[in-house]
């Protein structure tokens, strides 16, 4: 048999982002694949270095656009380790909410791009419906839609005051129906199912080998989820991660949908026990020292490094993202299937390009 | 397909979720950042804007010559984070609720004081 190699990507209507992936074929079958990176590269690290520490808070908002809050959580969380000063509870409850919402939206419009990845278009516009109401809970609450920041070291900006919180709990309740909806199909029907049973299947044991992370790990099985570690203020939440057994791609989305459902519980959660107090606190040193912090990103386990010598400006600052832990796996998962397979399969890991070259 | 059917039914009849945009708008959060208005007259010129803004969108410069401070402030490069307003002394800036139109041009705006 013949094999024939031709890119795909970087521009592929299923890829919201550039990657492309050289797939090897023979007939309908992929037997290689091989990535190539380094379409979306912006500098960032390199960029973190030169602003004073206070200023990257917004630059590392920017690394991602989705899940833009959580890397700025991360980056303060960081910096004050690092400064020796702790975020005021009523803060930590704030961040977690925000954290959450941030959550919703991108697994909202993950599983959006899903169904649009396998031809379901109605249900694509009714996850990105729903995704709405979630975004418009962030810019009332934060003034932004996307890219909020409200994170600072030391705290947040702002507040969720009492008018606002009813509020709040009626734009949940309004996506819980959304969801409510949108669920059954996502875990019951017949097409969503013959597309996603069986294919890209990552076995357990290779996904722990491989340093896989977030659904991708925790659809193959394993109960891991930086979250536990109890930053923000997940350890008085009762945070349990989700897992599933099915190490398919149907488990992967099984684990963003039933996530979707926890987040809401632990947005209501955080609201209801969210205690008064202060919103931030001053650093009143510069960052020094070494510092390391990991948070749960919607797709995974996040990894900061930051190295300070006293000074306004950061020495080094590292970001490893999700993305760039589960490209390994996909390169696993996708020999074998066939090539209308590889736009669903390249989807299940959640690939987000821009965080993975910053 | 079936499980589908019952959120089918419903959108049939329910009106549409987008607006037809510029005859239509929609209401803005008081929250809302998203035009940085400045007041010269409140200004004094002290540099502290230009110095916390993270994204270089506001920038102060000596004129020595005329003996005066020119102050640009570039709402392209503005990340509408509203640190200057927490920051500025005078109450020279606010944030502004409605969204700026999308425009072909960009234009810094300028403004000189002090002698
Ligand atoms: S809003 Fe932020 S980015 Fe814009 S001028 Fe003020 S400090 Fe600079
Ligand atoms: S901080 Fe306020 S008073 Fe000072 S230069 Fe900026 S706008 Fe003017």
């Amino acid at each position: 048999m013949a094999r024939v190699t031709f890119p795909f990507g970087p521009q592929h209507p299923v890829l919201p982002e550039a990657i492309q992936l050289q797939l090897t074929c023979e007939d309908e079958r992929v037997v290689e694949v091989l990535p190539v990176v380094g379409y979306m590269h912006r500098g960032i690290e390199k960029a973190a270095e030169r602003n004073p520490y206070s200023h990257n808070v917004f630059l590392c908002e920017r690394i991602c656009g989705i899940c833009s809050f959580i890397h700025a959580l991360c980056y303060c969380e960081l910096v004050e380790s690092m400064t020796k000063i702790k975020a005021p509870p009523r803060a930590k409850y704030l961040r977690t909410i925000w954290s959450e919402l941030s959550r919703i939206h991108s697994h909202m419009l993950w599983l959006g791009l899903l169904a649009d990845s396998f031809g379901f278009e109605s249900l694509f516009m009714q996850c990105w419906r729903a995704r709405e109401i979630i975004l418009d809970t962030l810019e009332m609450t934060t003034g932004q839609r996307v890219i909020q920041s409200t994170c600072t070291i030391g705290g947040v900006r702002c507040d969720i005051d009492s008018e606002m919180k009813p509020e709040v709990h009626r734009q949940m309740k309004a996506f819980k129906k959304e969801l409510e909806a949108i669920y059954p199909v996502f875990a019951r029907d017949y097409t969503v199912k013959a597309r996603l049973v069986g294919k890209g299947v990552l076995p357990k044991e290779q996904a722990w080998s491989l340093g896989t992370v977030g659904p991708v790990l925790r659809g193959s099985g394993w109960a891991y989820d930086a979250r536990m570690l109890g930053y923000a203020a997940y350890d008085e939440l009762e945070f349990e991660p989700v897992v599933e057994n099915g190490c398919d791609a149907y488990a992967r989305m099984m684990v963003r949908l039933r996530e979707v459902v926890q987040s809401v519980e632990l947005v209501v959660k955080a609201l209801d026990r969210m205690p008064d107090g202060e919103l931030a606190v001053t650093a009143r040193r510069f960052p020094e020292g070494e510092g390391i912090i990991r948070v749960e990103q919607p797709r995974g386990e996040l990894v900061e490094y930051a190295r300070g010598n006293g000074t306004v400006r950061l020495e080094r600052l590292k970001v490893r993202t999700p993305t760039f832990s589960n490209i390994p796996a996909l390169l696993l998962m996708l020999p074998g299937c066939e090539v209308a397979d590889v736009p669903v399969i390249t989807l299940s890991i959640d690939p987000c390009i821009a965080c993975t070259e910053r | 397909m079936p499980l589908m059917s019952g959120n089918l039914i419903k959108n049939l009849f329910a009106g549409p979720v987008t607006r037809p945009y510029p005859v239509a708008k929609r209401r803005s959060f008081p929250r809302a950042r998203a035009q940085l208005l400045y007041n010269p007259t409140g200004c004094t010129y002290c540099g502290i804007c230009a110095n916390i803004c993270p994204a270089n969108a506001i920038q102060m410069k000596e004129d020595r010559e005329s003996l005066r401070i020119n102050r640009t402030y570039d709402s392209f490069a503005c990340i509408y984070c509203a640190r200057c307003i927490e920051f500025c002394p005078n109450g020279a800036l606010k944030m502004g609720v409605e969204h700026l139109e999308p425009t072909d041009r960009k234009a810094v705006m300028r403004t000189a004081g002090r002698a």
